[in-house]
């Protein structure tokens, strides 16, 4: 197993006790925690792709956190979100959950909630985060394939056979085993079923 | 005029007659021509006979016409009638159209005697109606009957009259002149007004209670800030506590924090008494009881009558004023009074305010009431905020009056009644009598 980063818990809440308090809780249980004042203090930052969740609190002066939230989807940024307010209401929560948020806590709320959310929360992360790796590595291996490896990919795996596919492409048959062959080495598949998977996740089917 | 003298030929008959004529100069004038015939010895002699001019009997004639037209008129628009009667011989001179109308007679159909416009009176109304005519006519002096009832003779509709009568100072006993209206509309009007004006009082009610609402939310947010953070730096502390080494460190900055947030909910609280202060600062002035009393009691007493309330003041005649916000102090009284009319409000009762002098320079106030009582259980809790027993109450009633009497230098207390019910008593401080 590789070690991997320190989980980080990004705390977004206007008020100062509070966002202390909620670092504080989570640093004694051993993760790591930034907070900020506000959304736009957290968009300052960079922050490296390492697991992370956001604590968000739903009243914020500027930009209300279920507005922040819409951003954060808006500008591609993919941070599971737990919301905390002092004044919930069952529409907002269902907002905020629909729109994907993890939790809604309502303060004061008891610490096992908060530690169990973000604990979900960081799960959920690094299960996106392997996904996004593993698409990325793939795209890469794809990219390695000449045009011609390219296309018969496609062919195969939407299930034709070395003879229709010499067809289509208008080449003999041993030339497109040749290809063929190159193709299952470079994307290191170990049966067509496997390449199908791949082209799966590289959305290489046509879209019907 | 030849037809008149034709047939007084025929006939042999004399005449009597008004009619106009053009003098040469052309101007028109009435005149009345009387004229009888003579016979001497049984034969017929011609006529003799007289010409008045009588233009000016005849404008004023006109002229008296059309002014009674228009009173007419206006007596209609207002339904007002007038009227002249002597009640003692039971006689009337004049009874205007309108007159008739009001009491639900055609006015074309003749002279319609008193007795009659009597039987339309309200059979209820009757007897107050006749003893005040009664003792007018004995004493000799003007009345106004401000508000009885008819049943109309024409449809039977119950209508709502005023009438004035003016002794005749130059008539014999019992002779008055006067008017008599029909106040019906007037009085549905008064009625819808007054329907308006418990609107109003109950949507300040509703107002009242949104109000509190709104504050209660800003409220919560504001104080429940802090106490969130600090129960989650007390989560926090035990934690570095219960860590093996414990972190005490952490531990003591997590406990200062919870120290901090304490405080920062209590100047919440504090800010708000302030702006309390600042929002009506307080105006003392000297203020009689007795007066505040008097005033509050004719406010409620519509309420209370509505319930089947009677309310009753024993006020120490002897009683010191106080010095206070007088408008705080309505609110006061306002609060106790209601909730004394609100416990009983299905049964009706007595509402008893008195007051007296109390030892050391208190003034005392109670307010009982023969209602439902005080709750069994948690007595001592009436006073706080938000706790209350009834389905629509703020629970704010006797905070605020609580509040209201200690910053006055009182104190507020409810005992239970020996019969039924419960009596909330108050006292304030005497203003002591500077003797100029």
């Amino acid at each position: 197993m590789t070690s991997e980063a320190l989980p980080t818990v990004f705390i977004v809440d206007d008020d100062r006790g509070m966002r202390q308090a909620i670092q504080d809780l989570v640093e004694s249980v051993g993760l790591r925690a930034e907070s900020f004042a506000s959304g736009e203090e957290f968009l300052r930052k960079k922050h490296n792709s390492r697991p992370s969740c956001l604590v968000l609190d739903v009243r914020l002066p500027q930009m209300s956190g279920l507005d922040f939230q819409q951003r954060l989807v808006d500008i591609g940024m993919q941070i599971p979100v737990i919301f905390i307010t002092a004044h919930g209401d069952i529409p907002m929560s269902v907002r905020a959950l629909k729109s994907g948020a993890v939790e809604f806590l309502t303060k004061p709320f008891r610490d096992q909630d908060l530690l169990d959310a973000i604990q979900q929360a960081l799960q959920r992360d690094r299960t996106a985060h392997e996904q996004q790796a593993e698409v990325h590595n793939l795209q890469q291996r794809y990219g390695s394939l000449t045009a011609r490896e390219q296309e018969v990919m496609t062919l195969v795996v939407s299930g034709m056979l070395n003879k229709q596919i010499a067809g289509e492409i208008g080449a003999s048959e041993p030339t497109v085993k040749i290809h063929r062959g190159n193709v299952m080495r470079k994307m290191e598949a170990g049966s067509v079923v496997d390449l199908v998977r791949m082209a799966d996740k590289l959305k290489l089917f046509p879209r019907k | 005029m030849a037809e008149t003298i034709r047939m007084m030929h025929e006939q042999r008959c004399g005449c009597d007659v008004t009619k106009r004529i053009v003098r040469p100069d052309g101007e028109v004038r009435y005149v009345r021509c009387v004229g009888v015939p003579v016979f001497e010895d049984g034969v017929f002699k011609p006529f003799h006979g007289t010409t008045i001019d009588v233009t000016e009997h005849e404008r004023l004639t006109q002229e008296l016409r059309r002014e009674r037209a228009y009173l007419t008129e206006a007596q209609s628009l207002t339904h007002i009638g007038s009227w002249a009667a002597n009640f003692a011989t039971r006689q009337n001179f004049h009874l205007s159209d309108e007159t008739y109308r009001i009491h639900g007679f055609d006015p074309r159909q003749g002279p319609t005697p008193l007795e009659r416009f009597w039987a339309t009176l309200h059979p209820e109304d009757e007897p107050v109606v006749r003893a005040t005519l009664e003792n007018a006519i004995r004493t000799g002096t003007d009345y106004d009957i401000r508000e009885f009832r008819i049943r109309r003779a024409d449809d039977g509709q119950i209508r709502f009259l005023r009438t004035i009568g003016h002794r005749n100072p130059v008539g014999e006993i019992g002779e008055y002149v006067g008017i008599t209206m029909d106040i019906t509309e007037l009085k549905r009007a008064e009625e819808e007004r007054e329907r308006l004006r418990q609107l109003e009082a109950d949507l300040a009610h509703i107002n009242r209670v949104n109000m509190m609402g709104e504050l209660a939310a800003a409220l919560g947010h504001e104080i429940r800030q802090p106490i969130a953070a600090s129960i989650t730096s007390a989560n926090a502390c035990l934690r570095w506590l219960a860590r093996d080494p414990p972190d005490l460190e952490r531990a003591r900055a997590a406990a200062s924090r919870i120290e901090q947030d304490g405080n920062r909910a209590a100047d919440v609280i504090s800010r708000l008494r302030s702006f309390y202060k600042k929002g009506t600062p307080p105006e003392r002035e000297i203020v009689n009881l007795k007066d505040i009393i008097r005033e509050m009691t004719a406010l409620l007493r519509k309420e209370a009558v509505r319930h089947s309330i009677k309310i009753h003041s024993e006020l120490d005649e002897d009683m010191p004023n106080v010095l206070a916000d007088r408008v705080q102090l309505q609110q006061v009284f306002m609060n106790l009074m209601l909730n004394a009319i609100e416990a009983m409000k299905d049964i009706g009762g007595k509402l008893t305010i008195s007051s007296r002098l109390a030892s050391e320079g208190q003034v005392m106030v109670s307010i009982g009431d023969t209602g439902v009582g005080l709750p069994a259980e948690n007595t001592g809790r009436i006073f706080d905020a938000f706790h209350t027993t009834k389905p629509q109450g703020t629970g704010m009633g006797l905070a605020i009056t609580r509040s209201i009497v200690e910053a006055h230098g009182g104190r507020v207390w409810a005992t239970a009644n020996s019969g039924a019910g419960a009596t909330f008593h108050f006292t304030l401080p005497a203003k002591a009598e500077e003797h100029a």
